[in-house]
């Protein structure tokens, strides 16, 4: 009997560990070298960045910069948007995830959270028109939105989208999955390219 | 309502996320670990303890044992330098736990050592695990294997947890040390 839960506790334990190693093939296939999930908050916020910024400590200082831009303004919008989606107390909360790495020498940044279905429209359009534009048309795009734009109900005037496209010089890649409760789940990545390019 | 279509690129990120949520993770870092990097990661654990309030004796023995697993890792055979960016590090929750996994690439000859070491370590009770490490380093070697066990003793003593731990092999020579290590939440 002692036996047969030994020999359980250790298929339990194997099994856990497969799907760690897994789990950890799956960081190396797609180039992830940082994950956080969970509740966002300043001080993680900073030590995030902190951790992002050791961690591009051998890299470009106008490439760092731009990661680091970019980073502050995905985290932001993590920030922002985490209980948008959902009610905290509610039974649908998920935590936004948050991760960077580095492929073919470029770096990018991940983020990942749930929308309610009703945003879907005007964020696919935001950054549809962001991704349209060349670098001249996102700067008087974002010259234009800072006149004009009123500091929304979430507390951003919608220049975020803009200024990750202008420090990223790349088109931002997204996408929605289907979620439970008339939310979605969405994925933002934004790619750093190592190469110097005046943005 | 019309959806905008999966960039295939990104279908494995809500993957990840329910991967980390179902392994409980909270935080994961693969690569080099510099003094940098591991003071920056300590800070983070550190800020997600805060937001989980951990008490203090609580935090003491995570950063204990996160100290003792992140030691282990840069401590790896100087052999696997090339490697060394294969090293991971992840903290994770459940109710009634913090845990740490750590893994790293060991070279032959001690991942046989520790195949042999850990399960004599994991049945020792903690007066043991005590004697057993004041009496190795009274008698301490100087030598890697005599190090390498009496860090993981250490870690034995602090989590005060059995290591689980699993070996896979990556060739002839190396195999991937994966370590899981508890603390309590109370």
């Amino acid at each position: 009997m002692s036996m047969d839960t030994d020999n359980m506790q250790s298929q339990v334990r194997t099994n856990s560990f497969n799907m760690l190693y897994s789990f950890y093939q799956c960081m190396i296939e797609e180039h992830i070298q940082i994950i956080y999930q969970g509740e966002f908050n300043q001080q993680i916020v900073k030590s995030v960045l902190s951790l992002s910024e050791q961690k591009m400590a051998s890299a470009d200082a106008s490439v760092k910069k731009k990661v680091f831009n970019v980073m502050v303004e995905c985290l932001q919008n993590i920030c922002k948007h985490q209980y948008g989606a959902v009610e905290k107390e509610g039974s649908g909360f998920q935590p936004a995830i948050f991760m960077a790495g580095v492929k073919e020498e470029d770096t990018f940044v991940i983020t990942g959270n749930l929308i309610a279905n009703d945003q879907i429209d005007r964020l696919t359009s935001k950054i549809e028109q962001v991704n349209s534009l060349d670098q001249e048309g996102l700067k008087s795009l974002y010259k234009e939105a800072r006149l004009n734009s009123r500091i929304s109900e979430v507390g951003g005037a919608g220049l975020g989208l803009i200024d990750i496209a202008r420090k990223s010089g790349n088109p931002i890649l997204y996408s929605f999955a289907p979620a439970e409760n008339n939310t979605s789940y969405f994925s933002l990545m934004c790619r750093i390219s190592s190469s110097k390019q005046e943005n | 309502m019309q959806r905008p279509e999966m960039h295939k690129p990104l279908a494995f990120v809500p993957t990840i996320h329910q991967q980390m949520q179902q392994l409980q993770f909270l935080l994961c870092y693969k690569g080099f670990f510099s003094k940098e990097t591991t003071q920056a990661l300590l800070g983070m654990t550190e800020a997600r303890l805060e937001s989980e309030n951990a008490g203090i004796s609580v935090k003491k023995k995570v950063f204990n044992v996160m100290v003792g697993c992140l030691q282990n890792i840069c401590l790896g055979d100087p052999d696997t330098e090339s490697k060394n960016d294969s090293a991971i590090f992840m903290l994770g929750k459940d109710q009634d736990h913090f845990f740490i996994f750590s893994g790293n690439i060991v070279i032959g000859r001690k991942a046989e050592l520790l195949k042999e070491k850990l399960p004599i370590i994991n049945k020792l009770e903690s007066e043991e695990l005590k004697n057993l490490f004041l009496s190795q380093i009274q008698e301490q070697e100087n030598d890697e294997s005599s190090e390498s066990e009496l860090a993981f003793i250490d870690l034995a003593r602090k989590s005060g947890h059995k290591l689980e731990f699993e070996l896979q092999e990556v060739d002839q020579n190396a195999t991937f040390l994966l370590m899981k290590t508890s603390i309590s939440r109370n």
